[in-house]
């Protein structure tokens, strides 16, 4: 039995099926991740298109625009002074987007329009 | 037979040694892709926010300039602080960061500013050739000349990105124009004549190709004003030259 056990015959064919083994799970595990990445390619581009088209409807001002109320902004030096002081105009601006078969809505702020009495 | 049975006991381990290698290197490949797809993912998230920003720094620095340009006279204005404290010679060369005080309203971000000034020659060289002055001269009166370029850059920060947008303006001011020559002191009076710009003495009248230096000096409790150096390319009448 120790003799047996001793002899190193069918060595190489073991560690040859065990290589084999460990290489499919590697690959298994690539090809994993190259699946995700290619989902995630696919993701982006959805993105980017949804962000490209937000932002076109932004500049095309296609946007619902609400008007805010202005409000005071004080400005103070590194002590703690007060500087100077301006009253911007606010506003919202809404966006619809389709995404996905769902709508959703993207609100960008600025500083603009004809301030509220 | 036995050498070559030798010679592949030799190399036990040498294969499964290899597939490591190649598996590390797989591994690798898949934590890198794996990575840089999320990266690009949050990046494209990252747009929308960044684009927030940009349109509250830029339209607040619009803002900023209707108020600097039209309306500098108000006490508390963003023109009288520059006047009566950041364009002063006490004041020195620093730039200035004000932030803004508490504000109400959090999805209009953290608004900051950033004040930087450069000094302009007040003086000019002036030359007289066949056809006339090159450039015109000042009027006797005098000039509106820029002495300052002031820089303000607006910081819009929000939770997940900030921008910051810088505009330039000259600031303006009424100055007389003295010219030197000779080691004296003259002013304009018109086709060619110069008057001594203190106490007595004769009219310099030139003829010829020469020189001339001028020196702008403010006059007493001079009007500022204040124009975008970016818009001044836009309207010939301004034309990009400091004097006026």
């Amino acid at each position: 039995m120790r003799a047996k056990l001793r002899q190193q015959s069918g060595e190489t064919l073991a560690e040859v099926l065990v290589a084999f083994a460990v290489l499919a799970l590697f690959a298994t595990l690539f090809l994993g991740a190259v699946r995700f990445a290619d989902r995630m390619n696919l993701v982006i581009e959805t993105e980017e298109e949804t962000v490209t088209g937000i932002l076109q409807s932004l500049y095309a001002g296609e946007g619902q625009v609400t008007q805010h109320p202005a409000e005071e902004y004080t400005f103070l030096t590194p002590d703690g002074t007060p500087a100077f002081s301006i009253q911007p105009p606010r506003q919202t601006v809404t966006l619809t987007v389709e995404e996905g078969g769902q709508e959703r809505q993207y609100s960008f702020r600025r500083f603009a329009g004809e301030a509220e009495p | 037979m036995n050498k070559t049975g030798m010679s592949i006991r030799d190399q036990a381990g040498v294969s499964l040694a290899i597939v490591l290698c190649i598996g590390a290197l797989l591994v690798t490949l898949s934590a890198v892709l794996v990575r840089s797809g999320s990266n690009l993912t949050d990046s494209a998230r990252r747009t929308i926010e960044q684009e927030r920003a940009y349109q509250l720094a830029v339209s607040f620095s619009d803002q900023l300039k209707a108020s600097l340009c039209t309306d500098s006279a108000r006490q508390d204005s963003l023109g009288a602080f520059l006047d009566q404290h950041f364009l002063t010679p006490e004041y020195g060369a620093e730039p200035l960061t004000l932030d803004c005080a508490e504000q109400t309203a959090e999805e209009y971000g953290q608004i900051s500013l950033t004040l930087e000034k450069q000094q302009l020659p007040m003086t000019r060289t002036f030359q007289l050739s066949r056809d006339g002055w090159e450039p015109a001269l000042p009027s006797p009166e005098g000039a509106r000349v820029a002495d300052y370029l002031v820089q303000v850059t607006v910081t819009a920060t929000l939770p997940e990105a900030s921008f910051s947008y810088t505009e330039s303006y000259h600031r303006w001011v009424d100055c007389t124009a003295v010219y030197e020559y000779e080691g004296a002191s003259y002013r304009y009076a018109g086709n060619l004549t110069f008057q001594p710009a203190e106490g007595a003495g004769a009219d310099l009248v030139l003829s010829g190709e020469q020189a001339l230096v001028c020196r702008f000096e403010p006059k007493q409790a001079a009007d500022t004003g204040y124009t975008s150096v970016a818009e001044e390319w836009y309207d010939e009448s301004k034309t990009a030259a400091t004097i006026r």
